[in-house]
């Protein structure tokens, strides 16, 4: 597990408190520029989650914010968005998180480590 | 229900969102909701979507989140046709966007007596209700707030401009969650009888003519 040394150092799991919609925009985009209904068909693809395009637009709004995402120049009316270094990197630290509380929780259930 | 029916369900949605993200967001959304419900996804559930995340836009960007932290939040935005409306449980600036709340949205100016009352009535709120006719400019907008006299510190108001710039509208009244008193509130509907017949000699379409105002009286 990539830090698995680490303690509780959270702190910089920023996408913590961005919400689960975030974590899911962030793993669309990190294999490359979607706009919104590219988004929405690959989550739905790789989680089996249906989002709203409400929920979509809110999230994307907080992560430009964050400037973990940026939007490129418009095609047509779609405005494809992109993956920053800083979102990739918050990403990262969010997914390390959730490892540890998966090992723990396989250990605990008895299923062995990851 | 028909295309168009569920077109507009959503672009009267989507109206409930900041001129800014509108600005921004609406056309490619309007094509990202079209898109959808080609696919089979209802026009309700992209509406709602659209509906929660407006509350969420206007309630974070905006003063009400300064207003009472613990503090039950009736957001009733006056700017659309309709009578959309909020209702916030626990209401903070940190807590805007997290679970402890409920929505209540009233689409259509027909219902908007039922949606009070259902949306009172799950908060355990007894409402009256009585309708009156009101100035056109005025129509779907919170008009008043009225309490018991001695109540009225209790709660707070936040006003904005009715359509066409009218002063007077309320977009907000904060509740506190232990509120005790009557609260009185008067929703904007259609036109006064002299504005109708006026409207109708000037050919005006006769939708624009009808809805009543709701008076909801209600009280914990």
């Amino acid at each position: 597990m990539a830090a698995a040394g680490r303690g509780h150092g959270d702190e910089q799991d920023v996408l913590r408190r961005a919400g689960d919609a975030s974590v899911l925009i962030l793993t669309s985009l990190a294999d490359g520029p979607k706009h919104g209904y590219a988004l929405l068909l690959d989550i739905k693809e790789f989680s089996g989650l249906q989002m709203g395009p409400g929920t979509l637009y809110g999230a994307l709004d907080r992560l430009e914010g964050l400037g973990f995402v940026e939007a490129l120049p418009a095609e047509n009316r779609r405005h494809p968005y992109r993956i920053t270094s800083a979102g990739a990197m918050a990403l990262r630290e969010h997914l390390d998180s959730l490892e540890r509380v998966s090992a723990v929780g396989r250990l605990r259930l008895g299923l062995g480590g990851v | 229900m028909a295309r168009h029916r569920r077109a507009r369900l959503v672009h009267l949605a989507m109206r409930c969102y900041s001129p800014k993200w509108r600005e921004r967001h609406a056309d490619e959304a309007t094509e990202l909701a079209d898109l959808l419900m080609r696919d089979g996804m209802s026009a309700v559930f992209i509406a709602f979507s659209f509906l929660k995340a407006a509350t969420r836009d206007r309630l974070v960007t905006r003063p009400v989140r300064r207003l009472a932290p613990t503090a039950a939040v009736l957001l009733i935005g006056a700017t659309l046709v309709g009578v959309p409306l909020v209702l916030l449980d626990s209401f903070t600036a940190a807590n805007a966007a997290s679970s402890g709340r409920s929505f209540v949205v009233v689409l259509s100016r027909h219902n908007a007596v039922g949606a009070l009352e259902s949306v009172f009535k799950s908060h355990r709120v007894n409402i009256k209700v009585e309708v009156e006719s009101s100035s056109s400019s005025q129509y779907g907008a919170v008009l008043a707030v009225k309490t018991a006299a001695g109540e009225h510190g209790t709660l707070k108001v936040i006003r904005r401009a009715c359509a066409g710039s009218v002063p007077g509208c309320l977009v907000a009244l904060v509740v506190p969650l232990h509120f005790a008193g009557v609260v009185q509130v008067v929703v904007g509907g259609g036109p006064k009888r002299c504005e109708t017949a006026v409207a109708l000699a000037n050919g005006q379409r006769s939708r624009e003519l009808q809805p009543p105002v709701v008076r909801g009286a209600f009280d914990h």
